[in-house]
């Protein structure tokens, strides 16, 4: 990556006092970050950037180029502790999968909004019945809505990775098993109409829908809290 | 000229996020800059491995505190440009907190220690 015009000059002026070819020298250091496992082409671009930066400066400060060069390249640091300290912060990249978590729950809430509202006004329901499932759908919205905005104010912050395991499985579980019991328990000792069978599953859909939700908002925002004062 | 002790590195390891989040508040910033500007601050006493910055500014991206953005510099160079997000803010505010607390409790103690 030699994209920096004034090291460029400043190397064909060194080059002509001595033969050390930085070019060169660069090229083989990036093989060796390379060879250590530093990926290609985020880190490895921008630790060339800042290497080709700080030559640059020594050179200004009157060192030769392969004075410059060393001296960069021994405040880089070693390949392997690089590696290293990259290692710790690519684990998971727990923004983007946060952000992805939350769009994948608004997805499933706005389709479930949309399609139960659109099936409410289709089918042939009686007034009572048809406002009894917008208020169903009404429900689970405001419901996540609280989860959302006032569970986490009282949900402690939990660092311990079992103990969120445990909450975010009880939040599915819980919301699934709800809906197993409802189809397989509830629904057949009841002897609904079109109408009052869509009702009650439009009633039974919220604890489904916002238990896992829940679950979810109160643990990411312990796991914001807990990175945010623990963070160092 | 007598410059005082160099920070230990346990220190200068904790003081990392803290000291990047309050550069980048004042504004967009790259890793060559924000070393060169702490080392300026600090008198040279705050000496980062280079190299290991990165690794540092990369898990704070990852956490959503900082973005990033590639631009070109005024030599042509492509430079990796970092600013700060709105969590970045929060956890820079928890960090302030934090650090004036120590601070706060150490020079207590050392008044104490003169009374």
């Amino acid at each position: 990556m030699n994209n920096g015009r004034w090291f460029t000059a400043s190397w064909l002026a060194c080059k002509g006092n001595n033969m050390f070819d930085l070019e060169q020298a660069i090229a083989n250091w990036r093989r060796e970050m390379l060879a250590a496992g530093i990926q290609t082409p985020v880190p490895l671009e921008e630790l060339e950037s800042h290497l080709r930066e700080d030559v640059e400066q020594h050179l200004r400060e009157g060192l030769s180029a392969q004075q410059a060069f060393e001296t960069a390249v021994g405040r880089m640091g070693q390949a392997g502790s690089l590696k290293l300290e990259f290692k710790k912060g690519n684990g998971v990249d727990k923004a983007r999968l946060r952000r992805r978590g939350i769009f994948a729950f608004a997805l499933i809430f706005v389709f479930y909004a949309v399609t139960f509202v659109c099936i409410l006004l289709k089918n042939d329901l009686t007034f009572h019945e048809r406002w009894a499932g917008f208020a169903s759908v009404a429900t689970t919205l405001l419901s996540l809505y609280a989860a959302w905005q006032i569970l986490p104010r009282f949900f402690p912050v939990i660092t311990r990775k079992s103990v969120q395991s445990v909450i975010g499985l009880a939040g599915g579980i819980s919301g699934m098993g709800w809906l197993f019991v409802f189809v397989h328990l509830i629904l057949p000792r009841c002897d609904f109409t079109p109408g009052q069978l869509l009702v009650a599953l439009s009633w039974a859909l919220v604890p489904t829908l916002v238990l896992p939700a829940a679950a979810f908002l109160a643990l990411d925002k312990s796991e914001r809290q807990a990175s945010a004062s623990t963070s160092s | 000229m007598y410059r005082g002790p160099m920070i230990r590195k346990e220190l200068v390891a904790a003081s990392a996020e803290p000291l990047i989040l309050s550069l980048l508040a004042k504004g967009e910033s790259y890793g060559y800059a924000i070393i060169q500007e702490v080392k300026a601050r600090s008198d040279g006493k705050l000496n980062w491995t280079d190299g290991m910055l990165y690794p540092v500014l990369h898990r704070m991206e990852n956490k959503g505190w900082i973005k990033a953005r590639w631009a070109e510099s005024e030599t042509g160079r492509k430079r990796k440009y970092y600013s700060l997000k709105k969590d970045g803010k929060t956890a820079m505010a928890k960090h302030h907190e934090q650090w004036s607390l120590v601070h706060g409790v150490l020079a207590g103690l050392q008044r104490e220690q003169y009374v």
